[in-house]
């Protein structure tokens, strides 16, 4: 298509917006509501500058790193050789870094290899910034140069890089004292680039990663500084060629304290946090400290403790926090189990099914483990029938089939019931161990569609089962139906990741499937639809 | 905030200048007549002026100064003999593609003579305009250098940009010099034998700088120049306090500790720049102790650390994983380590037993942590659960690790020392 080549085409009219009419006023508001073109200016961050302290005191426990961040940047104009900041997720690196540019209000340009995820995008877009071009629908979304290879990158970064600094020496020639608000600081610039680990995976890596850490040497231009971001530590990238190492500066995991500061900040009533902050958060970073599934937890759990309070802006004293404290007990050794699952949002009518359930059994033991009985996702009957047999597929060896789903519907009684001898015991615990070991077996499609008829037609034949299910099954046409629904069924499921396709037959080269749910989830299913799922499991 | 700057904060950007600057760096090496340097310089000046062809690689480990002691020789060349010389500079990293490595000899070669360049000539087009220049230059008796950088890339596949260079010189017309920059010491080994027959066999080896050597190092990049814009008492002090440093035994001693892991000039600028970063700005002077902090910035124990941020749950983890190690099991994936996990609970009735899901969690962060990591690649699509999975720390690490967790649960420490 000719779209590369620029907006000098003109676009084919299509028969629609040929015919409506153009709107006058309609031009014009679009054209006034174009953003600005891009300046030099427009290389920082932007917006109100802040103070060293202010920088400091939002990002509780990393005072060392900020400092030694400042250092290394040293003052204005001074050379640097490349920095690597590394650390685990949501260390606050990324954020870090930025807003020391915004404290320090020098031009730099960001490129996070997340987005830009190869090794085109991610010069193009660095050439964007500098030649400070802005996609928009007069240019075609293209970008500035084409930028495919290392080579010419190289050669285009320097010219850019040249132009820029030329426009920053002047303007910062021209002003000497008074510099208005939002002008770029100094006569360097410094390129960002961030989630480096993903570059490893990239299909030219061995020669993109190399070439990055090389850059600053092949520029040989002081006025440029790197600074690369990654969640790995630099001795990750160790190739056999070897490379300049930059400096590292590592981000480690939040103390205990540090924890503590950061979910106290912004907080409406910080008394009442700080108390229920006593109660959870010894417990809950003994699994994990990461900031972003902690809050995540905690969240369900404040407003579960705040519940037996009349006013949410009450100071409780050591009364109250007792009995805030036993309140929210129960709750607790559930949510630690349940840490980094993310709540789907329950619709009204699950919820009301579970208080239910709740008020049926409060005097259960077992607390709130009644509701875990149940899938929480809705699932057609077919759909469930169909992962049972994918289920039995993978765990059963393809030889037993024939006695599980003779045409009487399955054994209801196993003939060898003897005396297990020590020797069956040892073979027993191997197997378990086999199986611990080996995961799923792959079964072909004919095999999944066999036991799939032979377990619906045992529910079909068997009286007194719920209208419901005959018709969802048998519906109109029998069997042809039948098969189409369950091929429809089949390839959603696999999408959902509870069916895998697990390579192909060594014979024949037919695909294979592999059934990738937990026992839990079967048996889930199978009590959902009263399914004596136990007689039919191969134990060995 | 133009005002009068600290002269302690000129001191810092001149150093900083002076480290990132490879020129500045490497002059002191230049005096003797016995140095790279000199016998660089011999060299090309000799064909340049005889107007013949050579050619010489430059080995020594990666930041040793050998493309800085290049370009201090064809600077000062080209003040010497500026209309003599035109110098060629390719990348083993950018350019060991032949189409590119040929279009960008045309692009500097015109460049350099103020010809119009065009991105789409082929690559015979520009191998022609690469000929032609070759054989104009040296009937104009100027002679061209061609500096290869990564010259071990080059050596990849077909070596005909190699081939054609070489082969180019020996050709009575064309006046050229061809040196070649490696890490790998072998780099003469790697070529063809009909490139290794045109090939000169020079070679110039960028050794480790001697303790003398080192010595005028350091002083010259951390002297404060006496004679400029900087106050002078300020200037006298800065220098005697850095003689005494530069004297001490403990300076020494740290020195030596440095350069016992990486001897190259590069690994030690580094150092530098990271104690200079951490110089006083109120007092305005160096002290050991930001030699001492740069020191320990540069041994760093990467697992350690990633140990230190391991909470507890994936500590226990990671000792389930080195028991099942210590009995022998060959292959063991998430499945077994958490029977054992369940196992160590009911021997000893920890608090800290957690669901499944939560372990598999805390399992795939040590994943992403680079502790553990899956033996197979890309693992034919079972489930995480199901993938045989390997330790990458040794027990040693672990147990270090676990004596300097903070708050380490003692059964893990008993665990680990079984």
């Amino acid at each position: 298509m000719g779209k590369e080549e620029g907006p000098q085409i003109t676009r084919r009219t299509t028969r629609s917006s040929s015919s409506t009419p153009i709107l006058k006023n309609g031009e014009e508001t679009t054209k006034t509501s174009e953003p600005h073109p891009l300046t030099i200016n427009d290389l920082v961050f932007g917006g109100e500058p802040i103070k060293l302290d202010d920088l400091l005191s939002s990002f509780p426990g990393r005072r060392i790193q900020i400092l030694e961040l400042m250092r290394l940047l040293g003052p204005l104009n001074s050379p640097m050789l490349p920095l690597f900041l590394y650390g685990g997720t949501s260390t606050g690196k990324t954020s870090i870094i930025l807003q020391i540019f915004r404290h320090l209000n020098r031009p730099f340009v960001y490129s996070s290899c997340l987005t830009c995820y190869s090794p085109r995008i991610l010069f193009e877009s660095i050439m964007n910034r500098l030649l400070l071009h802005r996609k928009n629908a007069d240019n075609g979304y293209a970008s500035a140069k084409r930028c495919e290879r290392p080579s010419d990158f190289v050669v285009s970064l320097r010219e850019a890089l040249t132009n820029v600094l030329n426009t920053l020496k002047g303007d910062s020639g021209k002003s000497s004292s008074r510099k208005p608000a939002g002008q770029a600081n100094g006569r360097m610039i410094y390129l960002i680039f961030d989630n480096l680990e993903l570059v490893r995976e990239w299909d030219k890596s061995s020669s993109i990663l190399p070439f990055l850490f090389e850059l600053y040497d092949i520029l040989n231009m002081p006025e440029v500084g790197l600074i690369f971001i990654s969640k790995v530590s630099p001795d990750a990238y160790y190739s056999n060629r070897g490379h300049v190492e930059p400096i590292p500066i590592l981000f480690p995991d939040y103390t205990e304290d540090s924890l503590r500061q950061i979910f106290m900040r912004n907080q409406a009533n910080p008394k009442l946090y700080s108390s229920f902050l006593d109660v959870v958060l010894r417990a809950f970073s003994r699994i994990t400290r990461r900031v972003d599934e902690l809050s995540t937890a905690f969240s369900p759990l404040f407003k579960k403790y705040c519940e037996p309070l009349s006013d949410p802006g009450l100071v409780p004293n050591e009364d109250m926090k007792r009995k805030l404290f036993s309140h929210l007990q129960p709750h607790l050794a559930p949510a630690l189990n349940e840490i980094f699952k993310v709540q789907s949002q329950p619709s009204p009518e699950v919820e009301a099914k579970q208080e239910k359930a709740k008020r049926k059994s409060n005097a259960n033991k077992l607390g709130g483990r009644e509701a875990f009985d149940e899938i929480d996702f809705h699932m057609s009957t077919s759909a469930k029938y169909l992962i049972i047999s994918a289920f039995l597929a993978s765990r059963n060896p393809a030889t037993l089939d024939a006695s599980l789903f003779d045409s009487t519907g399955g054994s209801d009684n196993r003939k060898r019931k003897r005396k297990s001898s020590e020797k069956s015991m040892e073979q027993k615990e191997t197997a378990e161990q086999e199986l611990l070991m080996k995961g799923p077996g792959t079964f072909p499609l004919e095999r999944l569609l066999a036991i799939f008829q032979c377990l619906t037609s045992v529910v079909e034949s068997s009286p007194g089962e719920d209208q419901q299910i005959n018709e969802d099954l048998g519906a109109s046409n029998g069997d042809s139906g039948l098969m189409s629904d369950v091929l429809l069924q089949l390839s959603s499921l696999c999408n959902a990741n509870f069916i895998s396709k697990g390579g192909s037959c060594p014979l024949e080269g037919s695909t294979r499937y592999r059934a990738t749910i937990s026992e839990d989830l079967a048996l889930k299913v199978a009590r959902s639809l009263k399914f004596p799922l136990s007689k039919y499991l191969y134990r060995g | 905030m133009r005002g009068r700057e600290s002269p302690a904060e000129d001191a810092l950007i001149l150093f900083r200048s002076r480290i990132c600057n490879p020129n500045f760096v490497f002059t002191p090496f230049s005096d003797s007549p016995d140095s790279n340097y000199s016998k660089l310089k011999f060299i090309i000046s000799s064909s340049v002026t005889e107007a013949c062809n050579n050619s010489i690689l430059l080995l020594g480990p990666r930041g040793s100064g050998k493309t800085a002691v290049l370009e201090l020789v064809i600077r000062d060349l080209l003040a010497e003999h500026a209309d003599m010389i035109s110098v060629i500079r390719l990348n083993g990293l950018l350019h060991s593609d032949d189409n590119c490595a040929v279009k960008e000899i045309a692009r500097q070669l015109c460049v350099e003579h103020q010809l119009l360049f065009s991105k789409m000539a082929s690559f015979d087009d520009n191998s022609q305009f690469m000929t032609a220049m070759l054989r104009e230059c040296g009937l104009a008796h100027k002679t061209i250098i061609f500096v290869l950088d990564e010259f071990d890339f080059f050596t990849q596949g077909k070596q005909r940009l190699l081939y054609s260079l070489l082969d180019a010189m020996q050709s009575v017309m064309s006046q050229a010099v061809v040196i070649g920059v490696s890490c790998r010491l072998d780099a003469d080994q790697l070529l063809e034998k009909r490139v290794r027959s045109r090939f000169s066999h020079r070679k110039l080896l960028f050794l480790p700088p001697s303790k003398e050597d080192l010595q005028r190092l350091l002083e010259h990049i951390l002297s404060l120049p006496v004679d400029t814009s900087l106050p002078n008492d300020y200037a006298v002090e800065f220098n005697t306090k850095l003689h005494h440093i530069l004297a001490d035994e403990r300076f020494k001693e740290i020195i030596n500790t440095l350069l016992n892991s990486d001897s190259t000039v590069k690994h030690l600028l580094r150092f530098l720049f990271y104690a200079v970063c951490h110089m006083d700005l109120e007092s305005g002077f160096l002290s050991l102790d930001n030699f001492r902090t740069a020191m320990s910035s540069i041994q760093r124990q990467p697992k350690m650390e990633y140990l230190q941020d391991c909470s507890i749950l994936e500590l226990y983890i990671l000792v389930c994983m080195k028991r099942l190690e210590v009995k022998e099991q060959n292959s063991y994936n998430f499945n077994s380590v958490m029977k054992e996990y369940k196992g160590i609970h009911d021997a000893y009735q920890t608090s800290d037993y957690y669901a499944r899901s939560v372990c598999l969690r805390a399992f795939e962060h040590l994943v992403q942590r680079e502790l553990i990591c899956f033996m197979d690649n890309r693992g034919n699509n079972q489930s995480i659960e199901f993938r045989a999975v390997k330790l990458l720390i040794s027990s040693h690490e672990l147990y270090q690790g676990l004596k300097s967790y903070r708050s380490c649960p003692a059964i893990l420490r008993k665990l680990v020392d079984q």
